[in-house]
């Protein structure tokens, strides 16, 4: 049953052309940053290396796919969310302001099936969006590029070693799956008490720019509210190009988000649950 | 008569003893005696594992292969990134060497339980980059230990040498260097997070290059240290 309602959603979500806006706009934003690291790649491996050049002579292809991964990640910060939500948000109250939800619920269906149904759909959105961002960026990277150590500054100065990469690279967009199925989760959550698309979208991203932003603060109060935001263990991907793995880190913050979409798919279902469908 | 024998010998036994003893202190002397040394190499490829020891540096341990010509001519390559450390690779003192210097003895010194001779250079040339430097010498073998500089730009480095089967070629060149106070370039990659606790003024790295599967003297042509220059290779 829920296959079948699962199977219906995604042929609406590949119907309507606001789908499409994303995966176009993962490419844009791809093309634009191998664009920019063939025109200005030279400065930025500079920038980059500026300091240790003061004291090493430094040798090898820094200006390869992998940096080019390395820059498209960072997308995950509020590019994709918000590409996520563009869509996500409108799952439930789209369908409430066109008025279609009334006749789904005239069916055979309970109201948590078609929810599920719904978030499962969501999901695999999300996880295309992130996988094209991946895949792309990786092959097209490398295409043009060739392969390479990287260079991440994450608590030190960390060279990271080309042969460990894919598997890196492979985790860090894993996890970053996990962090726009909570976004996607949260924006059910604005969708299901709104009956038009345009706030739970508005919502659902004022509030990520606002926790985001407040992360990115590294002082006083912000600095201690900082692991209660779901924000800061959303961007923790980040953890995938230390120089060592730090599991127990990885994991917190792995279960932070899942508990995050739990409470948020919950109550998704409690206020649908709860809603009166007037429309 | 006898007398007058033995102490003409003991006066010429005096003076041989000095004499070994000057030769012994003679800076110069001692110098000449490493150049030639050094210079019978006059090529050589090897294959070298880098190790950077910098506080807010990780990089794993690297291969590459290396390709040197007496008395400055240096290249590495490696399929993966590598760090080189611009100062303390000992071709900096054959450069040195080549050129117009004075010398002076300064003492002996204990170093690894080896006697070494210490022996300042200064150059005389008014662009060295070198502004002073210390050899420390084994008068039993003439082979450089360990090299003390102060560079113009650069600050100062130490480079201890030690030797194996490939004399007077190193099996292992350990380079200590100050790292001076570094420049973080902020959020040019997304958000970066810092410990700036690692990030001090006067802190000291260390690259150990250790060397293998030498060939020396087979008539390196200049050519092959120009091409294929690499990105960011001075």
């Amino acid at each position: 049953m829920i296959l079948t309602l699962v199977h219906i959603e995604l042929e609406k979500l590949f119907r309507s052309k606001r789908s499409y806006i994303g995966l176009l706009a993962i490419v844009l934003i791809i093309l634009v940053i191998e664009g920019g690291i063939m025109l200005q790649g030279e400065a930025l491996i500079d920038l980059i290396s500026e300091n240790l050049q003061d004291v090493f002579i430094l040798q090898g292809n820094l200006l390869n796919g992998y940096l080019i991964s390395f820059l498209s990640i960072n997308a995950l910060w509020l590019h994709v969310p918000i590409l996520v939500v563009i869509v996500t948000a409108d799952l439930i109250s789209g369908e409430a302001g066109s008025g279609t939800i009334r006749l789904i619920l005239s069916r055979p269906v309970s109201r948590s099936k078609l929810i599920l149904a719904k978030f499962i759909t969501a999901i695999i959105y999300t996880t295309l969006l992130v996988l094209l961002l991946a895949v792309l960026s990786l092959f097209l990277g490398i295409l043009f590029f060739g392969k390479g150590d990287i260079f991440v500054i994450y608590g030190s100065i960390n060279i990271l070693q080309e042969e460990i990469l894919p598997g890196r690279f492979i985790m860090a967009f894993s996890f970053g799956v996990l962090g726009m199925w909570l976004v996607a989760s949260l924006s059910f959550v604005f969708s299901a008490l709104a009956e038009n698309s345009l706030s739970p979208i508005l919502l659902t991203m004022s509030i990520i720019i606002l926790f985001t932003v407040v992360s990115s603060f590294e002082i006083g109060i912000f600095e201690d509210l900082k692991p209660y935001l779901f924000t800061t263990h959303m961007s923790n991907w980040r953890y995938f190009f230390s120089y060592k793995l730090e599991w127990a880190k990885i994991m917190q913050s792995g279960l932070i988000l899942v508990a995050h979409i739990v409470l948020f798919i919950s109550l998704t279902l409690f206020i649908f649950g709860k809603k009166d469908i007037t429309s | 008569m006898n007398i007058l024998l033995l102490g003409f010998l003991q006066v010429l036994g005096i003076i041989g003893l000095l004499d070994n003893h000057i030769f012994e202190s003679d800076p110069e002397a001692i110098i000449t005696e490493t150049k030639a040394i050094y210079r019978s190499i006059r090529d050589f490829s090897a294959d070298v594992k880098i190790e950077v020891n910098v506080d807010f540096v990780n990089i794993p341990d690297k291969q590459a292969s290396v390709i040197y010509k007496y008395p400055d001519k240096i290249k590495f390559k490696s399929k993966s990134f590598i760090l080189i450390p611009k100062k303390g690779i000992s071709h900096m003192i054959f450069r040195l060497l080549e050129n117009d210097y004075s010398t002076l003895y300064s003492k002996d010194r204990t170093i690894n339980e080896r006697q070494l001779k210490e022996i300042k250079i200064v150059p005389l040339a008014d662009n060295s980059e070198i502004v002073i430097a210390t050899l420390f010498i084994d008068p039993s073998d003439h082979l450089i230990y360990r090299i003390e500089a102060t560079t113009r730009d650069a600050g100062f480095f130490s480079t201890d040498l030690s030797y194996g089967d490939h004399r007077p070629l190193p099996d292992m060149n350990r380079i200590q260097f100050e790292v001076d106070e570094i420049r973080i370039p902020l959020n040019f990659l997304g958000k970066v997070d810092i410990n700036r606790s690692k990030i001090k003024k006067g802190a000291i790295g260390e690259v150990i290059l250790r060397f293998d599967n030498y060939v020396f003297n087979q008539g390196l042509k200049d050519e092959l240290f120009d091409q294929e220059k690499e990105i960011h290779d001075e």
